[in-house]
Formats: C-alpha cells, sequence, structure tokens
C-alpha cells in the first residue's frame, strides 16, 4: 500500500496545484499557441523516435539471431554500449565537436541511437527463444511463407518489441537534457522553463500534466498492442531455433544499419569527450570537487535504490506469488512511475514538500523519494520475474525437509538474488544519471555528477564538463554490462 | 501381513477440502502402516493432489483429522506446519534446489531444525547416495543430472531427516518408459530397505499395482476401494475402479443354482467367490481371454499387434464384445476364433450398464 501511495502521490498533487490556475487561468494557458507547439513538437518527436526504433531495432535484432551475419555475437554485446551513455552526454559531445547541430534531426538522431538497445535486447532474446514449429504449422495449415511468419512468428516476437518500443518512447518524452542541450523545444523544456520564471509554477504543473496524459496514453496503446499475445507459451519441449539467413552481399548494408546507432550514441561521443579532455581548460579539473559530486551522487542514488527495493520486494513478491485484483492494482499503481517523467515527478515533490513537510523541502529525502517513485517500477519488475522464476515447489519442499515458512522463504530468495541484485544495481545507475528531478530537488550544496555536468554545458568552460560526462558513461557502463552478462547467462 | 503388528504411518479420518464450493475431498478415510507402501489411484480431478497437499501441511483441511506417526497434525483446531510434521516429499520432476550440487541437496533436511554433527551428516548423505545408486556423483549439480538420476537425489534428500511418512507425487511421470520401469523397483527396494512408510500418488495403474502393498481408489473425493493390488485388481467393488487398474471387459450373466459358476455367452464360468446370485455382471481381464481350440466362437474385430502380445476386440454370437490380450495370436479383423475363459471369474450383482460396455 505504501509503495501505491508513494507512486501515486505526485500525480494526486499536480491536479490540485494546477486546479488552482482556475478554469480562466487554466484555460487561458491551455489555448496559448505556445503550449500546442510544445506538445506537437513532441508528440512527433516521440512518434520519430519509437517508429525507428520499432523498425530500426526489430531489423537489427532479426540480424543479429537469425542470419549469419559476421560477428553477430559480438555485435550483440556491442549494439548494448549506447545504454552506458546517457543521451544528454552524447547530445554535449556531439555539439562540443559539431555545434551547428541543433533543432529536430539531431536531437531524433541522438534520442534513438540511445534507445534502440532497449528494442534491440528484448527482441534478440524473444527470437532466440521463438519456436519455428510455429511458422512450420502455419505453413501445414495452408499460409503462404509471409502468412506464416506474420502468424507464427511475429506473435512470438511482438510484445517483447512493444515493450522495448514503449520504453524508447517513454525516454524520449520525458528526456529533458538532449531537447535543451540542441535547442529542440519540447515540453519538458518548456516546464523547466516555465518553473524558473515568475509565477509560471501553476503553469509549469498543468503542463506537466499534458505531459503524464502523454506518457498514459502511449502504456495504454502498448497494453493493446500486446493484446492476449503476452502470455504465449508452446508448452514443453525444446523449440525449434530459426534457420540462419545466409546474407550474401547483404552483409555490407547490414553491418552499417547495426554499427550507425552504436556510433551515433557511444563510440563518437565517447571519443569526442576524450578529444575535448585532451584539448584542455581554462579551467583546471578540480578532483575534490569531482569527488565530492562522486560521493554526493553514490549516497542519494543508494538511498533511493535501498527504499525503492525494500518496497519492490513486497509488491514484487506478491505479483510473482499471488494474483489477484488487489495484487495487481498495487502492481499497477507501483508502475505509475513508469509513465512519469522526471520533471513532474521532480516538479510535483517540491509543491508537495513546500505544503506537507516544509522542513523537507530541499533535502536529501525529498530527492531519495523522488528517486523511489522514478525508479520502483524497474525495481518491482525485477523482483517480480526473478521471484516468478522460481517454483514455488522450492519453498514447499523446503518446509518438508524442517524449514519453517520464513525460512523457507529463504531458498527463493536465495534464487531470486542474481536478478534482484541486477534490478537494484540497474535502479541506483539510473538514479546517478537522472538529471531534471534532481535540478529541481537537490539541496543547495549538494552536486551530482550530472548537475555538474550540466551546469558546466551552460557555462562557458564547456571543457569542464568532459571529465564530469566521462564520469557519468563510467557509471553507467555498469548495468549495461551486467544486461548483456544476463543475457550470455540465458544462453547457457 | 507382519505390518498389522506395527504401527500406522499415516491416519486420515472423514477428510474434507474444497475450493470455493467445489468439494475435492469428501470424507476421506485412509490408513497406512509403518514401513508400508500405500499406492493412491484415480482419474485427474478426483482429488488425490489435494490429499497429498493436506499431508504435506501444504493447505489446510475442512474437516476431518490426520495423523502422522501416532501424532495428530491436523483436525479440530491442531494445525502443525510442514516443517514439523517429519514428511518428505518427492514432487513431479524431482525440484531439486538448482544452486546446491547433489551432497548439498540430500544433506538441506540434516541442518534445519535438529543439527546433526557434520561427520554423521556425511555418512548419512554418503549412504543415501549409494542407496539410490549414485555414490560417485555428490558434486554435480542438478543440472548436469539426467531425469531419473534427478528423482532418485529427490527421493534421496527426502529421506535424509527420516521422515514418519515419504510422499511420492507422481514421480516417474516425466520419465521415459524404460526409465520408469527400472526406477520403481530401485525405489520400492529403497524405501524398503530405510524402513519408510510411503504414499504414492500415481495414475498409471501399472507403477501402483508393481510398487505398492496396499492400493486405494479415489473417486469424487472418497476412497471407493482398499486393497492389496491382487484385490483391487482381480475384485473391483465397482465397473469405475476395475477401469481405473486396467483394462476390463463385462459379461452379463446369471449365477447357477448351486452357486458357485455363472453362465455366461462364454459358457459356464467358475465364481472366484460365492455369494452374488441371480443375475450379474462378469469381469473379463483381457489376460483371461485366450484362444483355442474348443470354445465359444466369435469374430475378430479388431487386433492391434504391440509384438509381445496382440490385443484383440472380439464379438460374441449375442453382440457382446470382449477384450484380450493374447500372446503371439497371428489374426487379423474378420477372422474367426473359438474363446474360452482361464481361471475363475469376478462378478458384480447387477445387470451391465451401457456405459460399462466394452466399446465397439
Amino acid at each position: 500500500m505504501a509503495a501505491a501511495l508513494c507512486a501515486l502521490s505526485p500525480l494526486v498533487y499536480l491536479l490540485v496545484r494546477s486546479a488552482q490556475l482556475g478554469a480562466d487561468g487554466a484555460v487561458d494557458t491551455l489555448l496559448r499557441e505556445r503550449l500546442w507547439s510544445w506538445t506537437l513538437a513532441s508528440a512527433v518527436l516521440v512518434l520519430a523516435v519509437t517508429t525507428t526504433c520499432l523498425v530500426a531495432g526489430t531489423v537489427i535484432a532479426w540480424l543479429l539471431t537469425a542470419t549469419r551475419l559476421p560477428g553477430r555475437r559480438w555485435w550483440l554485446v556491442v549494439s548494448a554500449l549506447p545504454l552506458a551513455v546517457p543521451s544528454y552526454v552524447a547530445a554535449f559531445s556531439w555539439l562540443s565537436t559539431v555545434p551547428t547541430l541543433q533543432g529536430f534531426w539531431p536531437t531524433w538522431a541522438v534520442l534513438s541511437a540511445a534507445c534502440l538497445p532497449y528494442v534491440v535486447l528484448p527482441t534478440a532474446a524473444a527470437l532466440r527463444g521463438a519456436d519455428l514449429a510455429l511458422v512450420e504449422v502455419a505453413r501445414a495449415a495452408g499460409c503462404g511463407p509471409l502468412a506464416a511468419w506474420r502468424r507464427g512468428l511475429v506473435p512470438q516476437v511482438l510484445p517483447a518489441a512493444a515493450a522495448g518500443a514503449l520504453l524508447a518512447g517513454l525516454y524520449a518524452l520525458a528526456d529533458f537534457g538532449t531537447p535543451a542541450l540542441m535547442r529542440h523545444e519540447v515540453l519538458p523544456f518548456a516546464i523547466q522553463r516555465q518553473y524558473g520564471s515568475f509565477l509560471g509554477r501553476e503553469r509549469a504543473a498543468l503542463l506537466a500534466l499534458v505531459l503524464v496524459a502523454m506518457a498514459v496514453l502511449m502504456v495504454l496503446l502498448e497494453r493493446r498492442a500486446r493484446g492476449n499475445a503476452q502470455r504465449w507459451s508452446t508448452g514443453a519441449g525444446a523449440p525449434r531455433p530459426l534457420r540462419a539467413v545466409r546474407l550474401g552481399w547483404w552483409a555490407v548494408p547490414a553491418t552499417v544499419l547495426v554499427a550507425l546507432p552504436v556510433v551515433v550514441g557511444a563510440v563518437w561521443p565517447v571519443i569526442g569527450l576524450f578529444r575535448r579532455l585532451a584539448l584542455g581548460t581554462r579551467r583546471t579539473l578540480d578532483w575534490s570537487e569531482l569527488t565530492d559530486a562522486l560521493v554526493a551522487t553514490a549516497t542519494v542514488s543508494l538511498a533511493g535504490g535501498a527504499v525503492a527495493l525494500v518496497l519492490a520486494g513486497f509488491v514484487g513478491t506478491l505479483a510473482a506469488r499471488h494474483r489477484g485484483r488487489l495484487v495487481a492494482g498495487l502492481e499497477s499503481a507501483s508502475f505509475a512511475g513508469h509513465a512519469l517523467p522526471g520533471i513532474v515527478v521532480g516538479l510535483s515533490l517540491v509543491y508537495l514538500s513546500l505544503r506537507v513537510v516544509p522542513g523537507l523541502y530541499q533535502s536529501v529525502t525529498v530527492l531519495a523519494f523522488a528517486y523511489v517513485v522514478l525508479f520502483l517500477p524497474k525495481a518491482v519488475g525485477a523482483v517480480r520475474t526473478s521471484v516468478a522464476a522460481v517454483p514455488p515447489v522450492l519453498a514447499q519442499v523446503a518446509g518438508t525437509l524442517g524449514r519453517n515458512r520464513h525460512r523457507a522463504g529463504l531458498v527463493t530468495a536465495r534464487l531470486a538474488l542474481p536478478g534482484v541484485t541486477a534490478g537494484f544495481l540497474l535502479v541506483v545507475v539510473t538514479a546517478m544519471k537522472e538529471l531534471p528531478a534532481t535540478l529541481l530537488l537537490r539541496p543547495s550544496g549538494l552536486d551530482t555528477l550530472a548537475t555538474e555536468m550540466w551546469s558546466r554545458t551552460s557555462s562557458a568552460a564547456q571543457g569542464a564538463a568532459a571529465p564530469y560526462a566521462l564520469a557519468l558513461v563510467l557509471v553507467a557502463s555498469v548495468p549495461a554490462f551486467l544486461l548483456t552478462r544476463t543475457s550470455a547467462w540465458d544462453r547457457s | 501381513m507382519t505390518a498389522s503388528a506395527r504401527g500406522s504411518a499415516v491416519e486420515v479420518r472423514g477428510l474434507g477440502f474444497g475450493y470455493g464450493r467445489t468439494p475435492v475431498l469428501d470424507g476421506l478415510d485412509l490408513s497406512l502402516n509403518e514401513g508400508g507402501l500405500l499406492a493412491v489411484v484415480g482419474r485427474s480431478g478426483c482429488g488425490k493432489t489435494t490429499l497429498l497437499r493436506l499431508l504435506a501441511g501444504f493447505e489446510r483441511p475442512q474437516a476431518g483429522r490426520v495423523l502422522i506417526g501416532g501424532l495428530e497434525v491436523a483436525g479440530g483446531s491442531t494445525f502443525v506446519p510442514t516443517e514439523r510434521r517429519r514428511v518428505g516429499i518427492v514432487p513431479q520432476e524431482g525440484a531439486l534446489f538448482p544452486h546446491l550440487t547433489v551432497a548439498g541437496n540430500v544433506e538441506f533436511g540434516l541442518t534445519g531444525a535438529t543439527r546433526l554433527p557434520r561427520a554423521d551428516r556425511e555418512a548419512r548423505v554418503r549412504h543415501l547416495l549409494e542407496l539410490v545408486g549414485l555414490p560417485d556423483l555428490p558434486d554435480r549439480y542438478p543440472r548436469e543430472l539426467s531425469g531419473g538420476q534427478q528423482q532418485r537425489v529427490a527421493l534421496a534428500r527426502a529421506l535424509a531427516p527420516r521422515p514418519a511418512l515419504v510422499l511420492l507425487d507422481e514421480p516417474f511421470a516425466s520419465l521415459d518408459q524404460a526409465t520408469r520401469s527400472t526406477l520403481r523397483g530401485a525405489v520400492r527396494d529403497v524405501l524398503r530397505s530405510e524402513g519408510a512408510a510411503a504414499l504414492l500418488v500415481t495414475h498409471d495403474h501399472e507403477e501402483a499395482l508393481s510398487m505398492a502393498d496396499r492400493v486405494a481408489c479415489l473417486d469424487s473425493g472418497r476412497v471407493v476401494q482398499e486393497g492389496s493390488p491382487h484385490e483391487v485388481y482381480d475384485e473391483p467393488v465397482d465397473p469405475a475402479v476395475a477401469a481405473l487398474l486396467g483394462e476390463a471387459s463385462w459379461l452379463p450373466g446369471s449365477v447357477t443354482a448351486r452357486g458357485d459358476t455363472v453362465s455366461t455367452a462364454l459358457g459356464d464360468l467358475v465364481l472366484a467367490r460365492a455369494g452374488v446370485g441371480g443375475r450379474v455382471r462378469v469381469l473379463l481381464r483381457p489376460e483371461q481371454v485366450e484362444l483355442g481350440e474348443a470354445g465359444t466362437d466369435a469374430v475378430v474385430q479388431q487386433a492391434e499387434f504391440l509384438g509381445a502380445s496382440t490385443r484383440l476386440v472380439l464379438r460374441l454370437p449375442d453382440g457382446a464384445t470382449v477384450r484380450a490380450a493374447v500372446p503371439g495370436a497371428r489374426v487379423r479383423p474378420g477372422d474367426r476364433v473359438r474363446v474360452v475363459v482361464r481361471g475363475a471369474v469376478h462378478a458384480l450383482a447387477g445387470d451391465v450398464e451401457p456405459s460399462a460396455r466394452t466399446p465397439a
């Protein structure tokens, strides 16, 4: 219950706050041309990034699993690399080499490259586990080759691809840093501006609600697309793997397609950062400042991650072991953070802490709470899938061998541990990269790697941001590495 | 039966349980002597798995009592949790702990509530692994074992803490035919040498008849018949029980004046047990029906060659059909043969129900 309340509180407060605009004020804000241009810009960007990721991601996943593309195992690991580079770091690095990259197209390119792994990795996993027997059955039932693929294979892969595309879309919708750096005016950027302006806070709340509405719409669309295909099981027996297709000369454009997002989203940005570092800056690097930022980042995100994990332990275990309306509702509520962009959570917690617990305004507690709301879904997902993967019969057997209920539960916990740990690390590292909510909520004097980098990008001494950006890349490499390792684990 | 002189491993009286308003168990009675092996057979949905879950303490009964090793574990307000019931379980497909080695799995029950000294634990594990025929694999992980080996380890694990009762939940269901039959004998021998009482839940009648010394037949949440494998196979109380334990044909007949024979379409047959009279139904197991030089004329309706024997459906002159399993018969559908019945037969009072007739 506490978990659901945590997750939903920001939303409720946003409603209250925007109601303070009054009917006239709200209508006035809604009718502004600027609002619609921001919303439209956001919608177009999200649609473009989602479509790019869905189409290119599925094709890349297919190239990496079902063809004889040279070095495809290696490419699969490499294609996870953009996960290690936060999109705003990539944008910063591109801008520091090509300062004219501004507006829609560069924003689209950077975001698409950054989000492609969200589609490629799960879709590749789904294709690896896909059962060709279903395609063969469809052929035997009189379908032509294309229809057989559509009816036998697509439903096996679609849920993974759609879920990945949703993640990509939500990321593009919520991202504040990339459009801000590339001067493409979308909603999150506008919210941040309004928030800073005189009397703009109620307007910011209303804009945030528009953003939330768009996010919810996307979640619902994905649910519909997924439909009943979610629980596809062909029963016992080993699936018949896909036959690898020979590419011939097509291997050349295929390799280019696979390599492109990695170069745009990871390789070139990192090279750019090192180049920037080598050029030197007017300001010398202050090592103690960097260390302070690192310690602060680690403290806040570890605290947020730990609270999220404890809450997720309850929700996730319930969701894995007991299905029911209450549990399903609880789980959905804790997934709210999934659809809530960081800037919205930041904004609402500013209001909420000022109104309810003024003593905590701009304290580490509120910041950690924001991380809990934002990253609870990741933690719940990790706990649920890891616990659900452990057969309940094992705890029962432990019971017959003299373990009481709690100690028998430890067997399940022990087996779920690797998955839960990976989930926890993922939460902590995502919190470390978090920018918009941290900018709004951090106590004065507390600087994280992300905010330090951010403040330096807007100053004249842009080169000073490079060390922080590299530190962020280093930190973000951890879950990227983990992700490829866990998928390697699946294969054995 | 020396077992009757010993104490009882399990006593179940009037056990009731249901999900929602659907009763699954409805006043079930059962008992099992120490060291005995009781097979519980029944069609799927008859409540046999529920019975096992209630005995293990995974569910709480809604009526009745359960005694394990002479102690009441469920009944009235009493409910002893699983870990203090002294039951071991061998689930379907083993359910070995994947993070522990073979030795670690077997040792698991020795490191719980009762902590044995290390040397004793190791000796017990070694002894059990030898007993189940896997003395060389203590350091293997479950994923490195075959299905049959996994079940052997699961049995050793269940036996390690010397439980009062071992529950076997269709333990061979996922194994191939050859492994299944070697494992049956091995498991029975291991249980005997450990002197453990065991309850085997299965829907495979060969498994039940070959392993158990008592067989309980479940139908609609009750025990409808309980007895030795020969009793339940040869003298089932109704056609449903007969079908549960193997193929059966039923012929109408009437008991002769002397009361020890019954006249049927296949001639006068000797009754195994007197006591019924008037119109009866006569049970014929396939192996009782033989082809001979003399006997009743019949036409072969179906013939299924199985190697060791041929399974036949034979039509008698009065239109009734019987099933036969005949070694070495080389006949084809349409052939005319002569049929005799070997040995005494079992008869139930009443007419043959249309549903109990052998389907043609």
